[in-house]
């Protein structure tokens, strides 16, 4: 996928970690941003700017985890029956998308796969639901211990098998923007 | 494939999800349809055209300026006519075409295949795995084109001889036709192990009651043999008391 730019990525992280983030916010944060090494000194930053380093950052995204999930031969389909399930889906999925988050189903290992994108690694990590072995427990706490970390969220106080411990990050990233 | 990263946990086997998978048509599919009409629209107006100019210049050019005039006029007003029907007609088709593809739906469960679709009437079709002979999958040129395939489903009871209409349930318009297809037979292998651990254990019980019932028999049997024997020992003893009973008297 495209990289995304130092001042993309600010915004981004920013928006990660507190999705209610305003323009203001975000451009303030920008302006602080590592000691102002990623923008001229001096140089104000306005709110024009900041919103289109948060629309090409989050498009650089979606566009990554479609294009492997479209690699992948996942099935993003939505599994509601209802049109009222099927509008609850497609808001949560919107979320998600919105956070590095994309989820389809895999037909030939018969599994959900999970792509999350690593601001730290600008790359996107694919990650299978099953029940974690002590050979890959370590490899998917880690995946999930770095998803959790860049949005803000603190590990959870009770230990946690890691097909629950995704299901309670998906759903905290999907409450703190409803 | 080679460049994609590696899933983490792809290399253990997942527990089966519980809930039965919807699959939809792709939006595709409805392309494709569409694409199918306006070209059969544009063969036939280009038909028309040709057919209605062969007509204008052998029957025009020999019956003079009015009857070429005439005929011209006619020629604008059908070509027009026909386009005009062709595009409301196409509306209409679209219109239907739109909601016949968002409701359709096929649900994959543990036992069986539920497809649901119609515009005006509403069919709810269910294929038990129990009746379904093969599986095979589809990719016409046009399907091809619009990058979409078929999965077919085919069952015991097809009536008729050609092989493509006996397909009793059609998945269509998938883009990812080939791991529904590798999903299903997948579903449908574990179904038939199951019914086949059940039957198994079910001829099991049968068989161990029909065992247990030869051995009531044998005891009766038995018990009845045992019973017999002991009267006739008490027979015979009673025949060789009266016997010897008999000796002695002749003797006196």
């Amino acid at each position: 996928m495209k990289k995304l730019s130092d001042s993309e990525l600010i915004v981004i992280r920013e928006i990660f970690r507190r999705p209610s983030s305003t323009l203001n916010e975000l451009a303030e944060i920008l302006e602080n941003a590592e000691n102002r090494q990623v923008r001229k000194p001096n140089k104000a930053v306005d709110l024009r700017s900041v919103s289109k380093f948060k629309s090409v950052g989050n498009k650089k995204i979606r566009e990554g985890l479609i294009k492997l999930a479209t690699d992948f031969r996942l099935d993003l389909s939505l599994q509601a029956d209802t049109p009222e399930e099927k509008k609850e889906e497609e808001e949560v999925n919107e979320i998600l998308l919105r956070n590095g988050i994309l989820k389809g189903f895999d037909f030939r290992s018969n599994a959900m796969v999970y792509l999350f994108f690593a601001l730290k690694e600008q790359s996107i990590l694919p990650w299978q639901a099953h029940k974690c072995r002590p050979q890959c427990e370590t490899d998917c706490k880690s995946i999930l211990g770095t998803l959790r970390s860049e949005h803000g969220l603190p590990s959870p106080n009770i230990q946690l098998e890691v097909l629950d411990l995704i299901d309670i990050t998906i759903k905290e990233i999907v409450a703190r923007e409803t | 494939m080679s460049d994609l990263p590696h899933i983490v946990g792809s290399d253990i086997p997942p527990s089966p999800p519980d809930k039965p998978r919807i699959i939809r048509p792709s939006r595709n599919f409805l392309y494709k349809n569409y694409f199918l009409f306006l070209l059969t629209a544009a063969v036939f107006i280009i038909a028309m055209i040709i057919f209605l100019l062969f007509v204008n210049i052998l029957i025009g050019s020999s019956r003079g300026p009015t009857v070429q005039q005439q005929l011209n006029d006619m020629y604008i007003l059908m070509s027009v006519g026909f386009s005009v029907l062709w595009l409301v007609i196409f509306v209409i088709y679209g219109i239907g075409m739109y909601i016949y593809v968002k409701q359709m739906v096929f649900i994959v469960h543990g036992s069986e295949i539920v497809v649901k679709k119609g515009l005006i009437n509403r069919t709810e079709k269910h294929v038990p795995y129990r009746t379904v002979t093969h599986i095979s999958m589809r990719a016409g040129p046009f399907d091809r084109l619009f990058n979409i395939g078929t999965v077919e489903i085919q069952t015991a009871g097809g009536s008729s001889s050609s092989l493509e209409s006996m397909a009793e349930e059609k998945l269509e318009g998938i883009i990812i036709y080939r791991e529904v297809r590798d999903y299903i037979l997948t579903q449908l292998r574990s179904f038939q192990r199951k019914e086949l651990k059940e039957t198994g254990s079910e001829l099991d019980s049968q068989s161990f009651i029909t065992v247990s019932k030869d051995d009531d028999l044998l005891k009766a049997l038995q018990d009845i043999k045992t019973i017999l024997s002991q009267r006739f020992q008490n027979l015979e003893d009673k025949l060789t008391t009266i016997s010897n009973e008999l000796k002695n008297q002749r003797k006196f």
